[in-house]
């Protein structure tokens, strides 16, 4: 649950979207504020079905979101 | 009907639930032959409910706004855990020495009140969250991981016991009557949960770092 291979752009894309709050992006994505921080601090990789989610939450592709870091 | 919060009778219910917790836990007296025997849980049950009503109508803490619902959970199960397994040594030979006796009966009502309280607690936090998510995909990956732990326990209690059962020869096994053994097994399955719990907290403490 810490360590995580995934980079993410969420901070970026939620102050891009009228600084939208960590609490409505997990209100749109049906997850905790605590799971948005945790992804936000890269110490949790979502699973599919989550990052698609929140890229649906922004509007984007999933890979605008998200980025694997080869290890 | 909304209630309005109040510190006083937050503090007042908090406190009387601390006396309650004396009377469990206090050297058995005179009291316990009167009626009165039940005044620990009793106070105990309200003094409770009266500090978790107040505490659902306080407005939202940083507490609240840093630890995951699962979490608060996994902490009100883990102090709950551990008041019944000291509550239960303390009066173990109720359940053991003298099972169905009248002090069976005074102590099981007990711990029927401190199971109740534990789930009108748990009833108030859900209602207070109202429509919130209470768990999501991180909260049921560190819950699979913390039941590891809770399962492991469980089996490690098991096996303790059979090996003692087991080996033991029969003149040291007077006291493992059938209410023991079944105390005992009761008792880990407790110790199981405690450590379930205590782990999941432990899981969302590291993922804070």
């Amino acid at each position: 649950m810490s360590g995580t291979p995934v980079d993410n752009q969420i901070r970026r894309l939620r102050f891009e979207h009228g600084e939208m709050t960590q609490q409505a992006l997990a209100d749109a994505c049906g997850v905790t504020r605590q799971t948005i921080i945790a992804l936000e601090a890269g110490r949790y990789a979502p699973s599919l079905e989550l990052a698609f989610r929140i890229a649906h939450a922004f509007g984007v592709g999933i890979e605008d979101v998200f980025r694997w870091e080869k290890p | 009907m909304k209630i309005r919060y109040s510190p006083a009778r937050f503090t007042a219910g908090l406190f009387a639930a601390l006396i309650g917790f004396w009377f469990v836990f206090r050297e058995p007296g005179p009291l316990d032959q009167s009626p009165l025997y039940a005044i620990g849980p009793l106070l105990l049950a309200i003094g409770s409910v009266v500090a978790a009503i107040q505490f659902s109508a306080r407005p939202r803490t940083g507490v609240e706004e840093m630890a995951a619902p699962a979490e608060i959970d996994a902490w009100l199960a883990l102090v709950y855990t551990g008041v019944l397994i000291a509550w239960l040594l303390s009066n173990a030979s109720a359940f053991t020495v003298s099972w169905m006796g009248p002090d069976t009966r005074a102590a099981s009502i007990a711990l029927l009140q401190i199971v109740v309280v534990y789930v009108v607690i748990s009833a108030v936090l859900r209602g207070r969250r109202g429509k919130a998510v209470l768990e999501d995909e991180r909260d049921r990956a560190i819950r699979c991981s913390a039941a590891r732990w809770g399962r492991h326990a469980l089996i490690a209690c098991v096996v303790v016991l059979l090996v003692v059962l087991g080996i033991s020869p029969a003149y040291k096994l007077e006291w493992a009557n059938p209410p023991a053994v079944a105390f005992l097994l009761f008792l880990g399955l407790l110790l199981g949960w405690l450590l379930e719990n205590a782990a999941t907290i432990v899981y969302y403490w590291r993922d804070r770092r």
